[in-house]
């Protein structure tokens, strides 16, 4: 069964008006945001992705074309009704230091509650359970300064949980987070999509990690958005357009881009498994050297295990090295 | 639970401002004898006279305008630190005090103490206190059209000196054109005191003071949400430039009513709400305005006894104790600003 769109954009030109003059940076935009999906933003720097994210808040206007969200024009919100419809997560610096993590999610509440901002006991229960959703329960009574910056992360998405927005926006929610929590976060949100129902769309550069956890992949390239399922993306090539023209080139294999290296020399390798093939084409690549596909007339390398490194030169003569650090030594100099 | 560890910060603040407040009736620059005070406290009126004019008519109105005046200073502070992000923000600072100051200097120096508006005219301190608000309100406007076009807070900061700047050389060449009479009641107005306030004139002054603090504590809700910064706050919300213009003026009702009835006090309104924010540790404005306003009214009631010290000898300048009590403060947040956990 196909899920709930929540937000559909037709014929949209995004960019800014300055003087009664629009500066287009996209146009003719077209896409859809389903629920319990995660969507990931993936696109150079420069090609419009915040200005995206942004006109989807309604945070800046859009040139033309209309977003539709939940059945109703965005333009057609109203403040109160926005901060129940969407959630945001920005890169802004904030001054939540001095707020514990209970209280920094209660803000979440504030679209719901009256002038004064006053708790009821179900306020207090939804906080309960969205930090209770993304992991926090032991730490609700620690001020945001004393927590990692994965966990300050996981404190904004708690906050946006109990906004109750069925859509969210993330504005690279792992940009200064390490290899770990970036993670842990987008692990997070695929869970927190599927479980809560939300549409949720993030913007990365964490490739790897958005073709492994998202249902769906928009490529924002000047040339446009293309959208789609990750292996579909993939397969039909779609990925090596995001950084066309640039000194990188994507590997299928891996799902991750790389450098692309002029190769003066080729040689056949082989191994006894795949890790240890992968490593020792990786070992040679940065020395220069490609991988042919055929033994004949190229020198040879044989990964017996990672301590035995069988070498045969193309005048026959065979070396054994034991470690790769004693083979790149070697082969450099060559 | 943090919640009970505040509320014994709170009633020991409370403690503080009582003694304070007490002490400020029964030590002066003249000694009175304490059994004295307290019977012209009671509504003794076989006191003597003279004590009685001193404690009654100078001594209660004093205090009260310097509880008041540090609470609308450290107010004025602690929303100037939250609506521009900013830790360094401050009505002096900013400038919004000697935008105050040119108001009262229009009026004072040039329509000699009188404004008048069609038929009606404001004479004396009605027309002082709506120069300093026109004033504070005018550099308010400009600092917040920056605002929108610079976008480090730094900048912003030493725009508003830059306009506070501009500001004093208007004042100084005002005083250049006045008459000596005039540049005297300036000069001393500009040196900060709280004895300013007559019992006849306190009715406005601790009204406008209260207006402020009142509509300050209303808007608890939007400063909460712009601890996140504007865009965030805009998400759950917020209506940005109402908030951020009702905040603002109210700044300027208390930032120009206190420098119009006590001079360009300096420190205050800056120190104060780190103060509170150290002692406390929270930033949420539910526990830290109240707080702010308890600790305010404190230390500019310490400050006024410290004014009173040399005894007979006379009173020394209100603005000569408050950086003795502001400065070390700010040097101190500015040195561990890596550690105190409301900068991270």
């Amino acid at each position: 069964m196909e899920k709930e769109i929540i937000v559909s954009a037709q014929n949209l030109s995004i960019g800014y008006r300055n003087k009664g003059e629009n500066t287009p940076i996209h146009t003719n935009l077209d896409f859809t945001l389903r629920r319990g999906e995660l969507t990931s933003l993936l696109g150079p720097n420069g090609a419009g992705k915040s200005t995206l994210m942004r006109s989807i808040s309604h945070l800046q206007p859009t040139l033309s074309g209309t977003i539709t969200l939940s059945g109703k024009e965005l333009s057609n919100y109203n403040e109160k009704e926005l901060s129940r419809t969407i959630g945001i997560i920005l890169t802004d610096k904030t001054q939540t230091g001095g707020l514990t993590v209970n209280e920094l999610v209660a803000l979440g509440r504030q679209p719901y509650t009256g002038f004064f901002g006053r708790l009821s006991k179900q306020d207090k229960v939804k906080i309960d359970s969205s930090i209770q959703a993304v992991g926090l329960s032991s730490k609700k009574e620690a001020y945001m300064a004393e927590l990692s910056d994965g966990e300050r992360q996981k404190a904004m998405i708690a906050k946006t949980l109990v906004q109750e927005c069925p859509l969210i926006l993330l504005d690279e929610p792992t940009a200064f987070l390490d290899a770990a929590s970036r993670i842990e976060i987008t692990q997070l949100l695929h869970e927190i999509a599927q479980k809560e129902n939300r549409a949720i769309l993030l913007s990365t550069h964490d490739i790897e990690q958005a073709l492994v956890l998202s249902d769906k992949i928009w490529l924002l390239t000047q040339q446009g958005l293309t959208c789609g399922t990750p292996e579909d993306l993939v397969l039909n090539h779609q990925m090596d357009t995001l950084f066309e023209g640039k000194n990188v080139r994507f590997d299928k294999q891996r799902g991750s881009f790389s450098p692309t290296l002029g190769y003066q020399k080729q040689f056949f390798v082989t191994a006894s498994e795949e890790s240890l093939l992968h490593w020792g084409v990786n070992a040679i690549n940065r020395l220069g050297i490609g991988q042919a596909s055929t033994p004949q007339g190229h020198p040879q390398l044989q990964f017996l295990d990672k301590n035995r490194i069988l070498y045969k030169g193309e005048d026959g003569k065979e070396t054994t090295f034991t470690s790769f650090e004693e083979m790149t030594k070697t082969l450099a100099e060559f | 639970m943090k919640e009970h560890r505040n509320r014994y910060y709170a009633i020991g603040m409370g403690a503080i401002l009582l003694l304070l407040f007490a002490s400020n009736l029964f030590f002066g620059s003249l000694s009175i004898p304490c059994k004295e005070t307290l019977r012209i406290l009671m509504g003794d009126e076989t006191a003597k006279e003279s004590w009685r004019f001193i404690i009654l008519e100078s001594r209660l109105p004093q205090a009260l305008t310097a509880l008041l005046s540090g609470a609308a200073l450290s107010v004025s502070g602690l929303l100037l630190q939250t609506t521009f992000n900013n830790p360094l923000a401050g009505p002096s600072i900013l400038g919004i005090n000697t935008g105050a100051s040119l108001g009262v200097a229009l009026v004072m120096l040039l329509m000699g103490g009188s404004i008048g508006v069609g038929s009606l005219t404001f004479s004396g301190f009605l027309a002082v206190l709506i120069g300093a608000i026109i004033g504070a309100l005018c550099v308010m406007f400009i600092i917040l059209l920056f605002s929108s076009i610079v976008k480090g807070t730094l900048t912003l900061l030493i725009i508003g000196i830059m306009v506070g700047y501009i500001a004093s050389s208007a004042i100084s060449l005002l005083n250049f054109f006045a008459t000596t009479e005039g540049v005297y009641s300036y000069m001393i107005w500009g040196l900060g005191s709280f004895s300013g306030v007559s019992l006849s004139q306190m009715p406005y002054f601790s009204g406008s003071i209260l207006i402020g603090l009142i509509a300050s504590l209303l808007l608890i809700k939007p400063l909460n949400a712009l601890l996140l910064g504007e865009r965030y706050a805009q998400n759950l919300g917020i209506h940005i430039k109402r908030s951020r213009n009702l905040l603002l003026t109210t700044v300027g009702l208390l930032s120009a009513s206190t420098t119009a009835f006590c001079g360009p006090i300096a420190f205050i309104g800056l120190a104060v709400p780190h103060i509170a924010r150290l002692l406390l540790g929270t930033s949420n404005h539910n526990t830290l305005l109240p707080f702010t306003i308890l600790t305010g009214a404190s230390v500019a009631l310490l400050c006024n006894l410290a004014c009173s010290l040399p005894g007979e000898n006379g009173i020394i300048p209100l603005n000569a104790v408050t950086p003795i009590i502001g400065a070390p403060i700010i040097i101190y947040v500015l040195v561990h600003q890596h550690k105190i956990q409301y900068f991270n």
